[in-house]
Order: structure tokens, then C-alpha cells, then sequence
């Protein structure tokens, strides 16, 4: 064992800069593909934990369509007496203004003490003690709105707009989890006595749900009588729906495919670094060393520089990613700010086995081949680089893993993670086929790849006469080598070419959506208010008239009611026939999102579970241009008249707190903006224009889509590496040429001219090949993405793009031989030219 | 430089050291069959050095490499010390490599990233031994072939002289008993191919190695107790020069009388 791990580290040291560079590939795929995920899982769990810090952590929610005290009882009935719920807890939330002590926003929350425990989102204890909530009007109060009013233990509390009397403090409480909503200002009051005093301020009554096994929405849904909706919680859906899904998921594809663009430069590396060391081991072999040693040798030294590799790597990424929540992105762009650290173990400990296995598989063919040559052969170098790296059986086992075995481990994987796999399955076997046809064309067929670098050196042949032909005649004895650059280059910026195309698909589809929704209108919030009040905003300057926006149920999808005023502006106004059928019959407008989610599209219908039991409600359009909200990511929803709405799912419509203010034609968006916070400036909590949102979407974009154009330039750097890698090797392997050269008379500028250009020519054909499997590899990069986000996304190739992949191409394979040709100098004519 | 050999007798046996009976080896290039070597048979006692003179492509290397186990002939049969090695397996012959035979490559062939140290010791390393075994034979070997002032060297930095004396001690390591040496002095100034030569002599007379050394050189080749000459393929039975008084000169008559 002494020996085996001596030589490997000798030879490790021996040929630094190529242990260097090949060590680097591994670390920065593994850098960019740990610091995706990890961004990633802490934008998600920094989701999750403010939607549990406002909204709590029940496995499933139920929200009745009515919410009086006599069907609360019956609810909780219900609910508790199913065998698969392990516990069922009523709560409301309610923004209401004080009284006295000072007119001031309080969120109220009723609640059932003693579950707090369970669900573990509110937290009533005091002074080491747990505090009960009798069914009287009592309140605990959170410390930050006591201190901030003065109030204490023993004070009371009176409300506005409630005829009952005060409610009497009897404890103050944490600002934790769901007593951080409304800034802090929270109280908890009984349920059953808030639900009588607040009853008409109460927009709905929810019930959590904690279940034993595997209770499904579909189950529940089924159990409970008409009137009731089973929804999965906010916390468990952040992240995981609409444009964050999107995002977050073509985030990932990013991550991996430079991952793995690292890898298969790495195992490229340590293939073709082996096949120089033919005659080392035929000496080894010769002196009785078995193969197994030789083996032995081989494989601590990919284990060597696997191992160090995947372990920068990972410091790289956790490194990585600290700096990108430092400066404020995540996996969604710089809209989340992330505020957890936390390293997802299981996707981070996988990433490391793919990168130990990839350095790992790089030796253990080539050292196979190696057992078939003969001793004498490979101590007198015949010929031997292109019969050890080069096999077709080698790349032929590598097109069917790619067909069959990355699909196959994409799934056994999901599954493992317990993550859906059916929608990715398009994406990831129609990239792992196109990969097979590269691999295929430029490894099986030498002759096309050959063919490929003398047409991309044909145009040089009258400005480079004696490098085009010295290159040229190297190259049709190089083909391995070239076609490892050859591959390297085409397979990263065909990367580059995808990953811009999706990037640029769901930039597009970004601007379409928010042309249609955004233009000439204001998004407010408030507290709860009365129809009287909020019809003050159609006084606004301006201001056409102003829509309540926060009538909503969930049916099982999301459908969103809005008053007849709103659409005789916009697509219904112009078709009379279809304005009345939407306000006179119960029928629907859907998104574009919506009809890509369900392939549904104006004339089908949908079922939906009402108040009384099952229907069927037709769509009149597919249109964008009703019922955007500030509030919400997802872009998938339908649109009903509120008086449709009102009947079919008995929806309370006495109080809102979301507008949308739809300004003329030619007023100024800010003006209005502005003159609505001078008019309403107590009551609004949060106001855009649509110009800035629809700014921020643009802007948003391009600024959220940084960490793209970062793993773009990663692969970019990876494809260097890897091609000066394999010019090194084309180097050492032309050191007797180019020493016989100098001692001709070549000059070192020449010298460096004849590599450069070699550079050149793989550059220009490798762009070539990018091209060429890039716009499909986009195509289906986009396609998958459609069918993962149920974005309607479109695909158009962009010249613009593709020329700049193209550039690059040659660029970085060009550089990339500076260092080669720097290296071929230092070699000592004399030295290079005497023994073998 | 030349001191008594620092390393332990082989154990001797009764067998021939090599023995070939009707080898032949033939190279397919293409479609075409190429016959190298034709109907060799051979014995070389136990302690003889044995040279062997023959032009440039008349199978002097190849012989060489089948003896060393690191080719197969076509057809025929090789022994070492009586023991067949036609047939075995590539593991069976490393370990009998390592054991038995001690090679001297005309090109040196050293592993650059190793030291001169590490290259000498390289086959008891791989052989498992440890370094406090062999530490003192490692030393003495290293002052017998004087080499000692570049011990922690590199190849890179040694001249070709010095390069193969470190392959000739890397070579005798494992006190082979047999040494087969592909040019030796080929590479190297007449000076230092006279103390090569000198210090094969000693391996042969004072430790009872049996050595097979094929050259270019008369001068060399007279060293040998018995000089073959290759032709063609063939031995050239008849002009096998034996004894020790074999002079260059005798050497140039029987090259002269085969037309070499």
C-alpha cells in the first residue's frame, strides 16, 4: 500500500498543473451545483417559515362556506369524529381597530387554547405559566403591542364598530410564530366568544387539521358535506406553485446541468491523462507490477483529486451561497429575502456521490483497456493513445447509460426524495437523448468530428498557411483528444444555449402576462372595510372606478369574484352576449396559466364543488386581464361575477381589504398613487402602481435571473478548463514536434500561433456542434419548463444568443491554449528532442 | 566506484537459468504475417553471461522481451529455471518478473516523479517489503553502482549515465537471478558502458546471476562467456563464440563471415 499511494501522490505532484486544473473542474461543478441547491432549499424554508410564522403549520386546512356558531359545532363534530383526523381546531383572523386605549390595527385571532400545543403555532404562556383563555371576553395580548400602548395585565380593551363590551387582558405573549402577523400586533381571544362578538368583521373561519397517516385533500373533501373546502396549507405549498415553482425549477436544472458539465469534463481529464501514461505502466508491468496495483494506483489518484475536489467544491458552494443571500438573491431572484442558513444534507450528500463516482469512472475503463495492450506495445508507445482512451464499446455504454440510465436514476432518485417525477421525466430524458446524439456524432464518428475542425480551419488556411497545416495533420492523428474539447465545448454552450433560451422564454411570458394585466391601474390593501368606504377611491382623480379584489374560494382551484362594474372594461366589454352570460349564469374567465394548467380552454368547463354540491361552470374567455392581485404568485385562477359567486359558494361580501383602482386613459399613475395616500393615508398598508410592478417584473427578471448568467459563466470557465486540459495533453504529445521545430528555426511566436490556432479551430467547430444541438436541447429545456410550470412559456430562438455562444466558443477554447502554448516553451529543446 | 556486490547470492538450481525450444514469433501488421524470430532453441546454464550480436531487426529485442515473459511466442516453448512460462497468465508472469528476472532497458525507463532513491527501491515496494528491510541493501546498492550524490534527484536531472546505473541497480534490487539487459551501453559515453559492463561482469562472477545481454557492440558482446549471433531470426549455430579469451577481433571475424 506504500508504494501505491507514494507514486499516485508523486504523480499527482509530478503533473500539478494538470492535477490543478482537473481537480478545479470537479470543485466548480460541484461549487455552483452546492450553492444552487443549498440557495435554493433556503429560499423555500425561508418561505415556509414565514408562511408558518403567519399563517401556522396544520397538515390540511378546512374552510366552511358559512361560519356561524351552530356549524362550528357541527364542523368540529364532523371533523373530529373522522378516524384519520388526529385533532381538528377552529380559528378566525380578523384586522380590526381599536377603541381604547388608542385607535389602533390589531389582528385578532380566536383560537381554542388548548391547541396550542398541537399545532404549535401560538404560544400562550406568561411568566412561566400557561395562560387560559376562558370563554369570556378575555384577551392575551403580544408584548410588542402592550409596550407599544402602554397596556399591562388587568387593563381592558374596546373595539371599534362592536357593540359588546371591553375584553379584559389577562396575559401578555411572545411575538412567536403566528404573533409576528400584523407587525407584531396580535391578541388571542376565544373563539367561540370572538366568533359571537366579531361575527360580521370575520372574512372566514378556518379549521386546522392534524392527521394520523395519510390523509388526502380528496379524502376529506369527500367525507365533509357540501359547503366545505379542504385546502393544503400556504406553508406547505410556498414555493412549490405558480411562477416561484418555475423559477425555483429551472434554478435547479441550471445547477445540475453545470454539475454536470463539471463531471463529464472531469471524467474526459482523467480518461485521456491515463491513456499518456501507457508506457508507464508498461514499465510498471515490466519491473512485477500486477495489475491490480497498477489499478490501485490509478484509482487513489482519481480518488485523490475526487476527494479534494468535492470537498472545495462543497466549501465553494456553502461559500457561494452565503455571498448571494448576502447580497440579497435567492433561488427566486432578489425578491425573498433570505434570512435561514441551513445545508439540505440529502441533496448536498448525493451531489458529492455523483461527483466522487463521475472522478472515479473517468480511470476505471481506460485502465480496463489498458489490460488488453500488450507490455512490449506500451513501452514502445505505439500508437497506444488512441487504442487505450479511444474505444467505441466505452462511449457506446455511456449513450445507453444516457438514454436509459439517467432517466431511470432521475426517478429512483424522486422517488427517494419523495418528489413528483412525471412532469421533469420530458425535460430530463429528452436533454439525456440529445446529449447521446452529441456524444454519438462526435465520439463514435471521428470522421464527422474530423470533418467538423477541417471545414472550422478551412477559412484560416490562406491567413494560417504553415499552422493550418501542422494543426490540421495533428488533429487527424488527435481525434480523441480533439473530440474530448470537441464534446466539452459543444456540450457547455449548447448548455449556455438552453439555459438562455429558458431564461429568456419565461422573461417573455413574464412581460406578455403583465402588458395585459398591469397597464393604467393601482393595487391597494387596507384593513377590513365596508363597500361604503372603499367607494370613496372611485373619487380618486382619475380613478375610473375601483374593484375589491379579495373575494375569493377555493373550488377546488382558485376563483376570484369580482363586481359587474369591472368588466365592462377590458376583452368582456367588447362582446355583449358574453358580458351577460357572465353576470346572468354561473360561468367563469380563466388565466392563460389557468388554461395551460388544465388544458382547458374557452366553451369546455370545469367542476366545481359549491355550496350545494357539484356543478359544472362553463368558460366564456381566456383572458389576463381581470383580477390580478399584489399579493399572490400564482397566476392560475378564475374569474366569476361576484353575484354568481356570492350564491354558488356563499362567500361573506360585506368587508374588503384588496383593490384594484382602474385609472382613464391618460392619467399618471403616480399622481394617483400619490393623491390616494394623501386622501386614505391611515387606512393603506400597501399600495403599487402597475408601471412599477410591471417595472419590477421586467427589471425583476433580468436581476432574478443574475444567478443564471452566474452558472452560465461557470460553464463557460468549466469548458476553458477542460479544453486546456486536453491542448496540454496535445502539447506534451507534439513536445518532440515542437522541439525539432525550434530546432528548425520556429520562432516562440509561431509556436504560440500554431497552438492558438489549434484553440481556434475547435472553438469554431465546437460553437458549430453547440449550435447545432443547442436550439433543440432549448426547445426542450422550454418544453419541459412548460409542462413543470403550466406556463403557457414560447419558444423563438434568439440569433442573438446563439452568435454570443458562438463567440464565446471560440473565445474561451482560444485562451484556453495560452496557458498550453506558455508550457510548450518551457520544455528544453534538447531534452525534448534526446530520449523518448 | 566498483566495490564487492553489497547483495546475497541467488539460490542456485540445476536447471538451465533459460531454456527455448523451437521459438518462434511472428507480427501481424495488416494482412501480412512478419516472422521475426524462427525456430530459436536455446539453454543458458545457470551463472553464464551470454551476449548476443545481430543487426538492427533481426529479433535481438524480441527474443529478449519473450524471455522476460513480456510477450508470448507464436509458437514454441520457454522455460525459467525449468519451469514453463509458454501459456502463463500476465499475473503469473508479473510475479515471476518481480521474483526472477532484473530488466536493463537500452532508454532507461524511469519513472520521473519518483526519485532515484524510489525508482532503485520501486520493485520492493511493490513487492510489499518494508523500507527497514531493505533500507541497508537499498544504501549499499546505490554506493556499488555510485550513485550515491544524487540519491533524491529526479530523472529529469540526471545525465544519461547516471540514469543507467539507476536503472541497473533498480534492476539487481531484488537480486534477480536472472538479468536481461536490452543494450545497456547504448545511450551512454564509452567510459560509463565500460563500468556498466564492469559491474555486469561482477553480477555474473561473483554472485552466479545468469545474464543475457544483447548489443551493438563487439567490445561489449567479448565481456560475455558466450556470444551468439542472430540472424535473421535465426541463431547462427556456427558461429557461437565461447570462452574468455574471446577478443574483439574475433567478434569482427564471425560478423564479417555472417554478412552482418
Amino acid at each position: 500500500m506504500n508504494a501505491i499511494f507514494l507514486i499516485a501522490f508523486r504523480n499527482l505532484v509530478y503533473r500539478s498543473s494538470r492535477s490543478i486544473l482537473t481537480i478545479s473542474g470537479v470543485a466548480i461543478g460541484m461549487a455552483a451545483a452546492v450553492g444552487v441547491f443549498t440557495l435554493d432549499y433556503n429560499t423555500l424554508m425561508t418561505l415556509k417559515f414565514q408562511e408558518m410564522g403567519q399563517y401556522g403549520t396544520p397538515d390540511l386546512e378546512v374552510i366552511p362556506d358559512v361560519k356561524d356558531s351552530t356549524s362550528t359545532i357541527q364542523t368540529l363534530n364532523i371533523l373530529r369524529s373522522h378516524p384519520a383526523i388526529a385533532r381538528a381546531t377552529p380559528l378566525f383572523f380578523t384586522s380590526i381597530t381599536t377603541l381604547q386605549p388608542a385607535a389602533a390595527s390589531i389582528e385578532l385571532i380566536g383560537v381554542e387554547p388548548d391547541a396550542s400545543d398541537w399545532f404549535g403555532a401560538y404560544y400562550l404562556r406568561g411568566n412561566g405559566e400557561n395562560m387560559t383563555l376562558e370563554d369570556q371576553q378575555t384577551i392575551i395580548l403580544t408584548k410588542k403591542f402592550a409596550q407599544h400602548y402602554g397596556l399591562s395585565i388587568g387593563d381592558s380593551i374596546s373595539f371599534m364598530d362592536v357593540s359588546t363590551g371591553p375584553y379584559h387582558i389577562i396575559g401578555l405573549t411572545s411575538n412567536w410564530k403566528i404573533g409576528r402577523r400584523n407587525n407584531g400586533f396580535v391578541g388571542f381571544i376565544p373563539f367561540r366568544v370572538g366568533l359571537q362578538t366579531f361575527q360580521e368583521k370575520i372574512q372566514s373561519v378556518r379549521y386546522w387539521i392534524k392527521r394520523k397517516g395519510d390523509l388526502t385533500v380528496d379524502a376529506l373533501q369527500h367525507a365533509l358535506p357540501y359547503g366545505y373546502r379542504v385546502v393544503i396549507p400556504d406553508y406547505i405549498l410556498a414555493g412549490e406553485v405558480g411562477d416561484d415553482k418555475v423559477m425555483r425549477d429551472g434554478f435547479r436544472v441550471g445547477g445540475l446541468l453545470t454539475l454536470i458539465l463539471g463531471l463529464y469534463m472531469v471524467f474526459t481529464s482523467l480518461s485521456i491523462a491515463l491513456a499518456e501514461r501507457v508506457k508507464e505502466i508498461g514499465l510498471m508491468q515490466a519491473i512485477g507490477t500486477t495489475n491490480r496495483q497498477i489499478s490501485a494506483i490509478f484509482v487513489v489518484e482519481a480518488g485523490i483529486i475526487a476527494l479534494i475536489g468535492v470537498i472545495i467544491g462543497l466549501l465553494g458552494g456553502i461559500g457561494l451561497t452565503m455571498l448571494l443571500i448576502k447580497f440579497g438573491y435567492s433561488s427566486l431572484g432578489l425578491s425573498i429575502r433570505v434570512w435561514t442558513f441551513l445545508i439540505p444534507k440529502m441533496h448536498i450528500t448525493l451531489i458529492m456521490i455523483l461527483g466522487l463516482v463521475a472522478a472515479m469512472l473517468g480511470v476505471v475503463y481506460p485502465l480496463f483497456k489498458t489490460r488488453q495492450i500488450s507490455i512490449v506495445d506500451a513501452l514502445q508507445q505505439r500508437g497506444l493513445h488512441q487504442k487505450v482512451a479511444y474505444s467505441r464499446r466505452l462511449y457506446i455504454v455511456i449513450i445507453l447509460l444516457l438514454i436509459i440510465g439517467v432517466p431511470s436514476s432521475f426517478i429512483f432518485l424522486a422517488e427517494m426524495l419523495g418528489t413528483p417525477w412525471l412532469p421533469a421525466l420530458h425535460l430530463v430524458s429528452g436533454s439525456s437523448i440529445l446529449f447521446a446524439g452529441l456524444i454519438s456524432l462526435v465520439f463514435l464518428s471521428p470522421k464527422i468530428s474530423g470533418g467538423f475542425i477541417r471545414l472550422a480551419a478551412w477559412p484560416g488556411s490562406h491567413f494560417f498557411r504553415y499552422e493550418h497545416v501542422l494543426t490540421t495533420r495533428t488533429v487527424a492523428h488527435a481525434t480523441e483528444r480533439i473530440a474530448m474539447s470537441l464534446g466539452t465545448l459543444a456540450l457547455v454552450f449548447a448548455g449556455v444555449i438552453g439555459l438562455k433560451h429558458m431564461t429568456l422564454s419565461l422573461k417573455a411570458q413574464s412581460q406578455d402576462w403583465a402588458e395585459e394585466a398591469l397597464r393604467q391601474r393601482i393595487f391597494l390593501s387596507t384593513p377590513l372595510i365596508t363597500p361604503e368606504e372603499y367607494h370613496l377611491f372611485n373619487s380618486l382623480p382619475g380613478v375610473k372606478f375601483s374593484i375589491p379584489m379579495s373575494y375569493t374560494a377555493f373550488v377546488p382551484f382558485l376563483v376570484r369574484g369580482l363586481p359587474e362594474r369591472a368588466f365592462r372594461e377590458g376583452p368582456l366589454s367588447k362582446d355583449l352576449d358574453q358580458y351577460n352570460t357572465l353576470l346572468q349564469t354561473p360561468s367563469m374567465l380563466v388565466t392563460s396559466q389557468f388554461a395551460y394548467r388544465y388544458g382547458v380552454s374557452a366553451g369546455d368547463s370545469m367542476d366545481v364543488i359549491s355550496s350545494e354540491g357539484p356543478q359544472r361552470i362553463p368558460i366564456i374567455q381566456v383572458t389576463d386581464a381581470y383580477g390580478y392581485f399584489i399579493d399572490s404568485s400564482d397566476r392560475g385562477y378564475a374569474v366569476m361575477a361576484l353575484d354568481q359567486m356570492r350564491t354558488l359558494f356563499s362567500v361573506e361580501t360585506a368587508h374588503a381589504n384588496q383593490f384594484s383602482l382602474i385609472l382613464e386613459d391618460e392619467a399618471d399613475e403616480n399622481e394617483v398613487r400619490n393623491e390616494a395616500f394623501g386622501w386614505f393615508a391611515g387606512k393603506i398598508t400597501d399600495i403599487i402602481t402597475g408601471e412599477q410592478k410591471y417595472a419590477w417584473v421586467v427589471k425583476g427578471v433580468d436581476d432574478d435571473f443574475f444567478v443564471f448568467e452566474l452558472l452560465l459563466a461557470i460553464t463557460g470557465l468549466l469548458a476553458g478548463i477542460g479544453v486546456t486540459n486536453t491542448l496540454l495533453i496535445g502539447t506534451l504529445e507534439r513536445r518532440r514536434e515542437f522541439a525539432l521545430l525550434q530546432a528548425l528555426g520556429i520562432t516562440p511566436v509561431q509556436l504560440y500561433r500554431i497552438v492558438l490556432f489549434e484553440g481556434l479551430i475547435i472553438g469554431i467547430a465546437g460553437g458549430s456542434l453547440a449550435i447545432l444541438f443547442g436550439l433543440p436541447l432549448s426547445w426542450i429545456i422550454v418544453d419541459g419548463l412548460r409542462l413543470l410550470s403550466d406556463l403557457p412559456l414560447s419558444y423563438t430562438p434568439d440569433l442573438t444568443w446563439i452568435g454570443i455562444s458562438f463567440t464565446a466558443s471560440i473565445f474561451v477554447s482560444t485562451v484556453a491554449g495560452i496557458y498550453p502554448a506558455w508550457k510548450t516553451l518551457q520544455a528544453p529543446v534538447t531534452e525534448s528532442i534526446k530520449y523518448e | 566506484m566498483l566495490n564487492t556486490s553489497p547483495y546475497t547470492t541467488p539460490v542456485s538450481s540445476p536447471n538451465p537459468a533459460l531454456t527455448t525450444r523451437d521459438v518462434t514469433k511472428t507480427f501481424n501488421l495488416g494482412d501480412r504475417e512478419i516472422p521475426v524470430l524462427r525456430d530459436i532453441s536455446l539453454e543458458i546454464p545457470q551463472g553464464e553471461f551470454l551476449t548476443m550480436m545481430g543487426p538492427s531487426g533481426c529479433g535481438k529485442s524480441t527474443l529478449l522481451n519473450l524471455l522476460a515473459g513480456l510477450d508470448q511466442p507464436t509458437t514454441g516453448e520457454i522455460q525459467i529455471d525449468g519451469q514453463s512460462i509458454t501459456g502463463c497468465s500476465r499475473r503469473q508472469m508479473t510475479l515471476l518478473r518481480r521474483e526472477k528476472i532484473g530488466i536493463i532497458f537500452q532508454f532507461f525507463n524511469l519513472l520521473p516523479h519518483l526519485t532515484v532513491r524510489e525508482n532503485i527501491a520501486l520493485p520492493m515496494l511493490i513487492a510489499g517489503e518494508r523500507s527497514d528491510e531493505y533500507h541497508q541493501k537499498l544504501d549499499d546498492l546505490i554506493s556499488w553502482v555510485g550513485i550515491e550524490d544524487r540519491i533524491d534527484h529526479f530523472p529529469a536531472h540526471l545525465s544519461g549515465g547516471e540514469m543507467q546505473r539507476v536503472s541497473i541497480a533498480r534492476a539487481l534490487i531484488n537480486t534477480p537471478a536472472i538479468i536481461l539487459a536490452d543494450e545497456p551501453t547504448g545511450n551512454v559515453g564509452t567510459r560509463v558502458g565500460e563500468d556498466i559492463m564492469r559491474l555486469l561482469r561482477l553480477c555474473a562472477d561473483e554472485k552466479g546471476q545468469t545474464i543475457l545481454l544483447v548489443t551493438h557492440n563487439p567490445k561489449d558482446a567479448a565481456q560475455g562467456d558466450r556470444v551468439l549471433f542472430l540472424k535473421d531470426g535465426m541463431v547462427a549455430s556456427d558461429s557461437t563464440l565461447i570462452g574468455n579469451d574471446v577478443h574483439e577481433r574475433h567478434i569482427f571475424d564471425c560478423l564479417q563471415k555472417l554478412g552482418i
